[in-house]
């Protein structure tokens, strides 16, 4: 039975009519066409399908999205402004935090969700919650690295160029 | 997946009568993390299914007048683990939910709906039952009942909440005065796994060292979590020496009947449920503030 | 997947023989065997609803007897039955073997071979081989109660 559903996807109302069986990646790739949001595992494991719904991450491989709607929902897509890239995703780029890219929307939305959360997190806080978060490339070390380094420089919200030399 | 419909209930009556309509051929769902994987599965096959999470009043956690702690069936596993009271007063209770899978899945699933799941494999409900936690179920017209966290656990992914009824709640007592508590999970393949084996002790030494009150309970060795009768009773009024703990934990290999599945064979999980058991009984003495 | 289970049924072999070939009147006996109609020809159709974990299945198809020795005391079923709904199926071949027991009872073997199709492959054999032998054990309660009552 198709229904209605409303989202606010990366700050824009969308109304998507869907089965009830309809999970939320599916509709975010497939009825809105917002693939940045990747599909690994499908149940729960990987992290690559990782939003957040109301600031708060899930898998959105087993989320039904008509239990969301009416929530705001933040994808890959939504953390660039005006032209810029979000200090995560900047950080990712900078200290080598992917190589294929399969994981990275799925990591990067993680280690927001995390910094929104706990600006300052230690490492071992960082280890713990991108546990989550499977990798086959990078092995984990220049993910972590990202991270540090975007923490660095969320709190200050400073621009790449401002962390050059940061790294060790 | 088949298709259903999906009804999202706006309070616990409009869920009740969504209950009494559709009976048989629906499913509750609070975080959804067990659920939709079995119907993508295509383990369970409702017609319709009644999400409960935009129920208002269900997700507090509070000092209750008798100094329990409860907690609302439908917050979050991760409130749980952070929440200050559950951190102060049920220790035990926030490492156990710490260690379900990854922050992610706590973020989404549910404390009612984790024991609603009945998978003996899961980390709170050993817990629980050595805490002497107790889980509230409602029906409809205001019915309660109380059901020990010991006796929900009827058979594999099979709880004792009967047809009709809601799981709204879980009180907990806190560890008695000196008590000290322990969790342990065996995870030898990766961080976010299921436990191959997991014990849970809760232990109250007397004034003079010996062994007060105990409680020990196991999970991922058998259909249900299994409570370690025997070595508690074994271990009562004795001083706490390795050898009379060897000797307690000696009986858990008999009290347990695990399954074989890839992590691990039943024969290697019954030695290793002996194992964590001592392991945990000597991390809670280490944590009783008696000792 | 193969299983064998035993029980013993408190009856000669030979009533026993007669109890098992006649299915309509076994059948009550079988947990969550329900509906067991014959199609006159020696073929029988029903439901048998069983729970795994979190599977419920609701398995429709039939039985029938596809070799029976009765100086030996064997025989042999053959059982088709597909879920709909989940999607799966199987195809069990069940070996009956009887065997007097040196008290007049008669001990009951039921060998089965099952091939799992689709969803129904997806769920663990260990926990199919501990409610097969739960419900062996209720068939045998059940049929202890059957023949008591037949006297
Ligand atoms: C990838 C992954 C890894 C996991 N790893 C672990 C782990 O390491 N340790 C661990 O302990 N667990 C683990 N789990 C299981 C997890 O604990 C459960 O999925 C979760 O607790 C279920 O909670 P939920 O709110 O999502 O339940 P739901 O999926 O919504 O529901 C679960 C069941 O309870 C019923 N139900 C839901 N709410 C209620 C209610 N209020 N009253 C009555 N019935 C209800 C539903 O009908 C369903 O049968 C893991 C799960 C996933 C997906
Ligand atoms: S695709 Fe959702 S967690 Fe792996
Ligand atoms: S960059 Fe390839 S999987 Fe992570």
């Amino acid at each position: 039975m198709p229904q209605r559903i409303n989202l606010k996807v990366n700050g824009e109302e969308r109304e998507v009519e869907a089965p009830a069986r309809r999970l939320l990646v599916d509709l975010l790739r497939y009825d809105l066409g917002l693939t940045g949001t990747k599909e690994g595992c499908s149940v729960g494991v990987c992290g690559a399908c990782t939003v957040l719904v109301d600031g708060e991450m899930v898998a959105s491989c087993i989320t039904l999205a008509a239990s969301v709607d009416g929530s705001e929902v933040t994808t890959i897509e939504g953390l660039a402004h005006d032209g810029r890239l979000h200090p995560v995703q900047q950080a990712f780029i900078d200290y080598g935090g992917f190589q294929c890219g399969i994981c990275t929307p799925g990591q990067v939305m993680a280690a927001k969700a995390l910094l929104d959360e706990n600006p300052r997190p230690t490492e071992e806080e960082i280890r713990d919650w991108m546990m989550g978060n499977l990798c086959r490339c990078t092995g984990y070390y220049k993910i972590l690295e990202s991270v540090v380094a975007a923490m660095g420089s969320s709190s200050a919200n400073s621009s790449s160029a401002d962390r050059e030399g940061q790294s060790s | 997946m088949i298709d259903f419909e999906f009804h999202q209930a706006t309070d616990l009556d409009h869920a009740f009568a969504l209950m009494s309509d559709y009976g048989d051929d629906s499913r509750l769902m609070s975080g959804g993390t067990a659920l939709v994987l079995q119907m993508k599965q295509r383990f369970s096959q409702p017609g319709h299914v009644i999400g409960l999470r935009r129920i208002p009043g269900l997700d507090s956690i509070e000092e209750t007048e008798d100094g329990n702690v409860r907690i609302g069936a439908l917050c979050s596993q991760r409130q749980v683990e952070n929440h200050p009271l559950v951190l102060e007063r049920l220790p035990l209770v926030a490492e156990a939910y710490r260690h379900v899978a990854t922050p992610r899945i706590r973020n989404m699933a549910t404390v009612g709906g984790g024991l609603a799941h009945g998978d003996p494999n899961q980390d709170p409900p050993p817990a629980l039952i050595a805490l002497g936690a107790s889980v509230e179920l409602s029906s409809a017209n205001g019915v309660r009942r109380i059901l020990p966290a010991e006796d929900l656990f009827v058979d594999y992914f099979e709880t004792d909440v009967r047809p009709g009824e809601i799981v709204t709640g879980l009180v907990a007592p806190p560890a008695a005065e000196g008590a000290g508590t322990a969790y342990m999970k065996f995870l030898p393949r990766t961080a976010d796994d299921y436990a191959t084996v997991s014990v849970a002790a809760v232990l109250t030494p007397d004034e003079e060292g010996k062994c007060g009150d105990v409680r020990i309970a196991l999970g991922s060795v058998g259909l249900t979590p299994i409570r370690a009768r025997a070595a508690e009773e074994a271990l009562r009024g004795q001083p706490l020496t390795e050898k009379n703990i060897r000797a307690a934990v000696a009986t858990v290999p008999d009290a347990v009947d695990p399954l074989d599945d890839h992590r691990g064979s039943a024969d290697y999980k019954r030695e290793m449920a002996e194992v964590f058991a001592r392991r945990a009984i000597i991390q809670a003495m280490a944590n009783s503030s008696r000792v | 997947m193969k299983l064998e289970n035993r029980c013993v049924v408190p009856a000669s072999r030979d009533t026993t023989w007669d109890l098992m070939m006649d299915l309509p009147r076994v059948a009550p006996c079988v947990p969550g065997l329900s509906e067991l109609e014959s199609d006159g020809a020696g073929c029988f159709r029903g439901t048998l609803q069983a729970q795994a974990g979190p599977m419920r299945v609701n398995l429709t198809g039939t039985v029938r007897i596809t070799a029976q020795d009765s100086d030996r005391g064997e025989a042999r079923f053959l059982l088709e039955a597909a879920d709909r709904r989940l999607g799966g199926s199987v195809k069990t071949t069940l070996d009956l073997r009887m065997n007097p027991t040196d008290d007049g009872q008669t001990e009951l073997t039921i060998a089965t071979d099952t091939a799992f199709m689709g969803a129904l492959g997806t769920l663990g054999q260990p926990i199919i081989r501990r409610k097969a032998a739960a419900t062996v054990e209720e068939f045998a309660r059940n049929l202890a109660g059957l023949v008591e009552r037949s006297g």
